[in-house]
């Protein structure tokens, strides 16, 4: 996997622990089986993803373009449940990454 | 029967592996497992009676129980447990039946005992821990029960009253099927006929319980039946239940937020794909529906210069403006917004494009900047397109993809032609990484010539990709692909190594300076290490820095052209020498042959090849090599394939050439063949 996609994934696996303490992972499932039907769309491989433990998820088999769509997605919504400061925190956090 | 004597009673009593104890007044014969147990002799017990061996409270009740009631024939026989101390002071439990005996006329009392304290502590400890249970259910958050088979509430804990407001033995008797919602019911019956089918499993049910207000609440229930239920007389399956109601709620909540979009008051996808499917029915295959996903450009940019909270405030404005065509309009994410028209005919597509690009024509305000933005857009159209709305919204997003690669303002339509170049893209860029492992990249050179000698005076790097679905590949097909996964820096260094080390080795081989002309694209040029990354290789295989010609095309030599000047400066200053590539092909000023210092100017093949038989390609061509000659700038013609090619460049004082009518480009190995039977040939 090249290195831009492993700093992707770990990003996305940061943020979603990050994300699963304040709202809890059932909350967090709901956000994830949302986002993942709604990218569906473009690609079906996201509507077989196992998401028991959100944390666990294997997002290996995604382009980075999918990663990158997934992750606006997840700040959005994420935004909208914890506020901006928050949503500033997840972008700011993917700008480092860049 | 004949009576026994004291002697025999004593010798068959020996034998048994309980407490014997014969005793009248006092005792008079213990056998010798009651000594062993107590400790005592048998001597030290017929000095006292067997009461004395219990707890002083006790004597006088255990005296009359013993012995007073056998001797004076009130009962025959009784028993009970009384507490022995033993010599060592410990206390035993010891089970007794006492029974009145006569022996050679003589009536005693025989005490059989048997020891129970291990079972009296276990009962202790249990009821310990009963105890500490019953105080942790009654405390729990969670309401334990249990079911039996026809679904009975067998138990419930004391929890009950504070999860469901039941007393605790309220529903004790009767279904559980009662209190839980009808649309659940089947479910928990299931649930409960498999846990009786197979004890020892674990199953857990969701469905909503009645309390006793009459709400319902959402209960998440842990099933489990111990295998051996039966044996261990617990009364069915236990039932372990959480109130998961508040947490539904919130769920709900949450998923209500995932539907809508708080910034900007606009809908998501999900809704956007139901109102599509809506429109789809209304036209009915009628009428068209125009799908158009927008993407804002260089939005990534105004957050990082502006700020995200100035950022957010420009999506709710690009909202607001889009708001204005009266068209239902949904935030898919980030930047990307989604448009639905309904249209009866083709041209109302490009009027609604018209509108849209009217709407982005006025500048935002951004912090007291008057910003101009552009977007990138695309778009499929019902019923041409697709059936579905999932499949138009992944068609317009294709385009959409592709629109970018156009530049900025671009509106693209859906076509099969644009999805297959766009999949292949997608599989270049994720075979890129895995192609440079396995080798795939190749550099082949292609030889230029001095045309006045006719001698190899250098040659051009040239990256090729042997695709094992594509094959051969041209940098064309994949120099943006990498430049966007910014593979571009190792692909670049690979290519600046392998054409160094080559030319130095021919250098060597045939003893002549030949130069190594080597491609940058826009990403690798302007990068700051370019300098020292160039340096580097230079440094590691001892090359000559005037051998090294960087050729960059004119688009990429004036993206910045103040920092291109800067850059070529200190290029120039290292003794690297810099050519123009597809000269004449981008960029119609020829202002910038002032501002940057060139050595070469390379002559399009799209120029040249043609020009025996077009007069404006020859135009153009005699124009540039004027000009070449006028500034001092070597001139460099690609693509000559034919012996006229060469002396009309040759008549016209082009300096150099290139193309198949020398060579091909190739690989090291047959370079080195044919610079053999060149300099053979030609000297």
């Amino acid at each position: 996997m090249d290195k831009e996609k492993s700093r992707l994934i770990v990003l996305i696996k940061e943020s979603l622990n990050e994300i699963s303490m304040y709202i809890g992972t059932s909350a967090l499932k709901v956000v994830l089986e949302r986002i993942f039907f709604d990218l569906s769309v473009y690609n079906p491989a996201w509507e077989h993803i196992e998401i028991s433990d959100p944390e666990e998820v294997d997002f290996s088999k995604f382009s980075i373009e999918e990663l990158k769509k997934f992750y606006h997605m997840l700040v959005d919504i994420v935004g909208n449940i914890l506020g901006d400061e928050f949503k500033k925190e997840l972008l700011r956090k993917a700008k480092k990454e860049e | 029967m004949k009576s026994l004597t004291k002697k025999s009673i004593f010798q068959i009593l020996e034998e048994i592996p309980a407490v014997v104890v014969l005793y009248g007044d006092k005792i008079i014969y213990a056998n010798l497992f009651a000594c062993k147990l107590t400790g005592y002799s048998l001597k030290e017990f017929r000095k006292k009676h067997l009461w004395e061996f219990v707890n002083q409270k006790k004597r006088e009740e255990i005296k009359q129980r013993i012995w007073d009631r056998i001797k004076s024939g009130i009962l025959d026989r009784v028993e009970g447990v009384l507490k022995f101390i033993t010599k060592e002071g410990r206390h035993i439990h010891l089970k007794y039946i006492a029974k009145r005996i006569k022996i050679e006329d003589e009536y005693f009392g025989l005490l059989l005992g048997v020891d129970i304290s291990k079972e009296v502590n276990q009962e202790k400890r249990l009821r310990n821990f009963i105890k500490k249970l019953e105080k942790l259910l009654e405390y729990s958050s969670d309401v334990i029960m249990v079911i039996d088979e026809n679904g009975f509430i067998k138990y419930e804990s004391p929890s009950v009253e504070r999860v469901l407001g039941y007393r605790q033995k309220e529903r004790i008797g009767k279904s559980i099927f009662g209190y839980i919602h009808p649309n659940d019911i089947e479910r928990v019956k299931k649930a409960v006929k498999k846990i009786f089918k197979n004890p020892g499993t674990t199953f857990t049910v969701e469905y909503r319980e009645r309390d006793k207000t009459g709400k319902w609440r959402f209960m998440e229930t842990v099933i489990y039946l111990p295998d051996g239920w039966k044996e261990l007389e617990i009364e069915g399956a236990i039932f372990n239940e959480r109130d998961n109601t508040k947490k539904k709620q919130i769920e709900r909540s949450i998923l209500e937020l995932t539907y809508h979009d708080q910034l900007t008051g606009l809908p998501r996808q999900s809704w956007f794909l139901k109102q599509l499917k809506y429109y789809i029915f209304q036209t009915k295959e009628q009428g068209y529906v125009l799908v158009l996903v927008l993407n804002i450009a260089d939005f990534e940019r105004i957050n990082f210069v502006y700020g995200i909270s100035t950022g957010d405030s420009l999506l709710r404005e690009i909202a607001n403006r889009l708001k204005r065509l009266n068209v239902s309009i949904s935030r898919l994410f980030g930047d990307n917004f989604a448009l639905l028209v309904l249209i009866k005919d083709l041209g109302q597509a490009d009027e609604i494009i018209l509108h849209l690009r009217k709407l982005f024509s006025k500048p935002f305000r951004l912090k007291g900047d008057e910003v101009k933005l552009s977007f990138y857009a695309g778009a499929s159209i019902y019923p041409i397109d697709g059936k579905s709305a999932e499949e138009l919204l992944r068609k317009a997003d294709i385009a959409l993809f592709k629109a970018k690669e156009l530049g900025e303002g671009s509106v693209l339509f859906y076509s099969s032609r644009v999805e297959k170049e766009v999949l292949e893209k997608k599989i270049l860029k994720s075979s890129l990484f895995n192609a440079f492992e396995k080798k795939q990249f190749k550099v082949y050179y292609q030889p230029i010539i001095e045309i006045e000698t006719e001698k190899v005076v250098g040659f051009e790097a040239l990256l090729r990709w042997m695709h094992p679905d594509f094959g051969l590949l041209c940098p064309e097909k994949f120099i943006s692909v990498a430049e966007n996964s910014g593979f571009i820096f190792s692909l670049g260094e690979f290519v600046l190594d392998s054409a160094i080390a080559s030319v130095k080795r021919l250098q060597k081989e045939f003893q002549r300076r030949f130069y190594i002309a080597i491609n940058f694209s826009l990403k690798q040029f302007l990068d700051e290490s370019l300098l020292d990354v160039i340096n580097n290789y230079l440094h590691i295989h001892s090359f000559n820095s005037s051998d090294l010609i960087l050729e960059i095309t004119e688009r990429t030599a004036m993206q910045e052209p103040e920092k291109t000047k800067q850059i070529l400066r200190k290029i120039r200053e290292k003794g690297i020498r810099i050519a123009i590539d597809d000269f004449g092909t981008a960029y119609s000023s020829l202002e910038y042959l002032i501002e940057f210092e060139v050595d070469k100017i390379k002559i399009d093949k799209k120029f040249v090849l043609p020009m025996l038989s077009n007069s404006k390609a020859m135009t153009i061509v005699k124009m540039t090599i004027g000009l070449c000659r006028a500034l001092d700038i070597v001139s460099v013609a690609e693509g000559v394939e034919t012996q006229e090619h060469l002396i009309k460049l040759k008549n016209l004082g082009c300096r150099e050439a290139q193309g198949y009518y020398f060579s091909p480009p190739m690989e090291l190995n047959s370079l080195i063949e044919f610079m053999k039977e060149r300099i053979q040939n030609n000297g």
